[in-house]
């Protein structure tokens, strides 16, 4: 698994073209305080990471719709596990 | 060039031909009897033509989203609101350009525009409550609470100042209440607004900032527009009524590129 801060990094990178990179940012932070994740933190679990993902997936239909979300979280998975293999 | 980059140029390039002639005339260049021509048929046509894209826009982004989604049914109120300001303009159009008469106020027109204005409201407010609920650092109610009490006394303090003329000058019941009503139904749109530009400029630099910027300039300008109608009218400045044109078709433009800019982001 990467490192918390890497996969992070991904998910704020994927998410800027439609959140803009602050609300990207600031979402990462508070779905971080509020699953308990130390954002610069060692290694992210398997089970962190899909939580955050589920946390940012839940808000994000309803900016951009279910369908679009889960391709989008698809993409952030895909990212990370790239980074994580890398 | 995206997509989106596109289209932005073309609602630009498009809004900026619609105002040109209204923006001549108020530098004193109106053009005779062919410039009064252009501005009839490029006014009305394209007043209609953005509203009637953005009620597109608005049923389209609510058809795309999932039935339990609460943003389907902000999107399916907005489009009904907007669907009801761009028959309004038809009616309009069918007195200006069609019939070549001056349209009488109060018109079969206002029937369609007042009741949208409850719609836009309503569908404005589910958007709050919907964003709100997102789980994303939007803001905190108590700190919509503030901005909506702000925003309600600025609106009344401008309300006042702005519609004291307009009751000053006599004219029948029905047509005072109308331009008293206007201008009133357009701030009180500001409050939903104004909060959710708060909510909306923390997307700065996002996809889903360019839909509410659209969106909510779109509304900043039809309330500007309004109110500069009523108070030009009222105090006899009618010379600068092409300014409110030029406001009333960046208006409706914006309204239609925040609305189809929905459905973009939905379905790109």
């Amino acid at each position: 698994m990467p490192k918390t801060k890497d996969a992070l990094d991904t998910i704020v990178a994927v998410l800027s073209p439609y959140l803009g990179e602050t609300m990207a940012r600031s979402a990462a932070r508070a779905h971080c305080e509020k699953l308990g994740i130390v954002a610069d933190g060692a290694d992210i679990t398997r089970e962190q990471l899909d939580a955050l993902l589920r946390k940012f997936a839940q808000g994000l239909n309803i900016f951009i719709g279910r369908e679009k979300s889960a391709a989008v979280v698809g993409e952030i998975k895909a990212a990370v596990a790239a980074r994580g293999a890398s | 060039m995206s997509r989106t980059a596109r289209t932005d140029a073309l609602f630009l390039v498009a809004a900026l031909v619609a105002v040109t002639p209204f923006v001549l005339q108020l530098a004193g260049w109106s053009g005779g009897g062919l410039g009064e021509e252009l501005r009839l048929y490029v006014g009305n046509v394209s007043k209609l033509l953005f509203l009637v894209l953005a009620a597109f826009g608005a049923a389209r982004s609510a058809a795309s989203f999932e039935p339990d989604n609460p943003m389907r049914s902000s999107w399916r109120i907005m489009a009904v609101g907007l669907a009801g300001f761009a028959a309004g303009e038809a009616v309009l159009v069918l007195y200006q350009a069609v019939l070549r008469v001056t349209s009488p106020f109060p018109s079969a027109a206002d029937l369609f525009f007042v009741p949208s204005y409850p719609l836009l409201l309503a569908g404005l407010i589910r958007a709050i409550r919907a964003y709100g609920e997102s789980g994303y650092p939007v803001g905190s109610p108590r700190e919509r609470a503030l901005t909506a009490g702000a925003t309600a006394v600025a609106a009344a303090l401008a309300a006042y100042a702005m519609l004291k003329p307009v009751v000053a000058v006599p004219a029948p019941a029905l047509e005072m209440l109308l331009n008293v009503a206007y201008p009133v139904l357009d701030l009180a749109l500001l409050v939903p607004v104004v909060i959710l530009l708060r909510i909306a400029i923390r997307f700065r630099g996002g996809e889903v900032w360019k839909v509410w910027a659209g969106l909510l300039a779109g509304f900043l300008l039809s309330c500007a527009a309004d109110v500069l109608f009523a108070y030009f009218n009222a105090s006899g400045h009618e010379s600068l009524d092409p300014l409110s044109d030029v406001l009333f078709i960046l208006s409706y433009a914006a309204l239609a590129r925040g609305a189809l800019g929905q459905y973009q982001l939905l379905r790109s």
